[in-house]
């Protein structure tokens, strides 16, 4: 990723809010519509066959300059400079896909094992559709505010459906950029058409605190936005009472407050 | 009972009283037949049944339910899987013969 050329915008405070306790944000309007077409027809060229070999961990990054352009976009860097910092490492990117008409889901789970300052340090999935992707076309589903349970990998396959569970559906360019232990999955595909998403995982190499513009982190709304945030994710209960505190001591920290 | 099965739901409360609100649930059907589609993550967005106690109406007996929690100090903010967790049970009609 460079960071010495066009300035990239800093996600707001109250944005950085809302991926706290979402552990998600999402944007239709980041990249230009001539790009995504770019990327869509250089997936459509991709081989489809071809499985995520870990020795060549940036195949299609390597493949296509447009999706390279994507991710050098400022208000694309904006926001992943804003979660974990310039000169994010590049950990490993990969061109999902799901064939059309494929019937099963893949079972929830998440991108990572226990970390161990979980979750303050984290790693950021960022997760580019180019083309558009109705619902039946089986982009990716996520829970909100699950980047905050402690659980590894495949913990979570048993479970089925949430009260609150939501699909990344939207235009082509929808870009979601995650936290890593969000639980997620892909969904069937249900339409004729290839379903492609690329994601690009993106590993700090700085302390993520103050990287968002902080302007006003401890104002009046921000604090009512975290008061209210029980009611945002009916699927957790009463453990709102654990998971409460640690949002607002993972705030603090993130915001570069004395704890 | 002869071509009967059984079925699996397990069923995630807001609070742990068995009265409490449905926010997760999952169904593994023996039913059906073999090799075909079970639930799928995220293909339902209701709940089948409000609550524990709503499914025993429907004739869904408990099998399991969840330990109420201590709380080591120190600990007080870990969390995990979900952790109020009904599992039930059903026992139904085969919907083709997979007898042996």
């Amino acid at each position: 990723m460079t960071t010495d050329t066009l300035a990239a915008p800093r996600l707001s405070a109250g944005d950085m809010a809302r991926f706290v306790v979402d552990g998600f944000l999402e944007f239709g309007d980041l990249v230009p519509a001539d790009l995504n077409a770019q990327v869509h027809a250089d997936a459509l060229a991709y081989p489809t066959d071809r499985p995520y070999d870990p020795n060549k961990p940036r195949e299609f990054w390597d493949a296509s300059p447009a999706v390279r352009e994507v991710f050098d976009l400022p208000a694309v860097r904006g926001v992943v400079e804003s979660l974990v910092g310039p000169e994010a490492v590049h950990d490993h990117s990969y061109l999902h896909t799901v064939p059309p008409g494929k019937r099963e889901a893949q079972r929830w789970h998440v991108d990572s094992s226990l970390a161990a300052d979980h979750p303050r340090q984290f790693d950021v999935l960022v997760c580019y559709f180019p083309h558009d992707a109705p619902p039946a076309m089986g982009p990716t589903m996520v829970l909100p505010g699950s980047h905050l349970r402690r659980v590894s990998y495949h913990d979570v396959t048993r479970y089925k459906n949430f009260v609150g569970q939501r699909q990344l559906h939207g235009p082509g360019g929808r870009i979601a950029f995650l936290h890593e232990s969000l639980w997620h999955c892909a969904q069937p595909n249900r339409t004729d058409r290839w379903r492609f998403m690329f994601k690009i995982r993106y590993l700090p190499r700085v302390p993520q605190q103050g990287l968002f513009d902080t302007d006003g982190w401890d104002a009046a709304g921000i604090d009512a936005f975290y008061n209210d945030a029980r009611r945002r994710h009916p699927w957790v209960g009463d453990g709102f009472a654990a998971m409460g505190p640690e949002r607002r001591k993972w705030w603090r920290y993130l915001a570069g407050a004395p704890a | 009972m002869a071509n009967t099965r059984q079925q699996i739901l397990i069923l995630h409360l807001a609070e742990p009283d068995l009265g409490a609100a449905t926010v997760a649930w999952a169904l593994f059907d023996g039913t059906r037949p073999a090799g075909d589609q079970q639930m799928q993550a995220g293909d339902q967005a209701q709940p089948p049944y409000a609550s524990v106690v709503d499914a025993m109406y429907h004739g869904w007996r408990v099998l399991q339910t969840p330990r109420l929690p201590t709380y080591p100090r120190g600990a007080e903010y870990e969390t995990g899987p979900l952790p109020w967790e009904y599992v039930l049970e059903r026992f139904a009609a085969a919907d083709n013969a997979n007898d042996d």
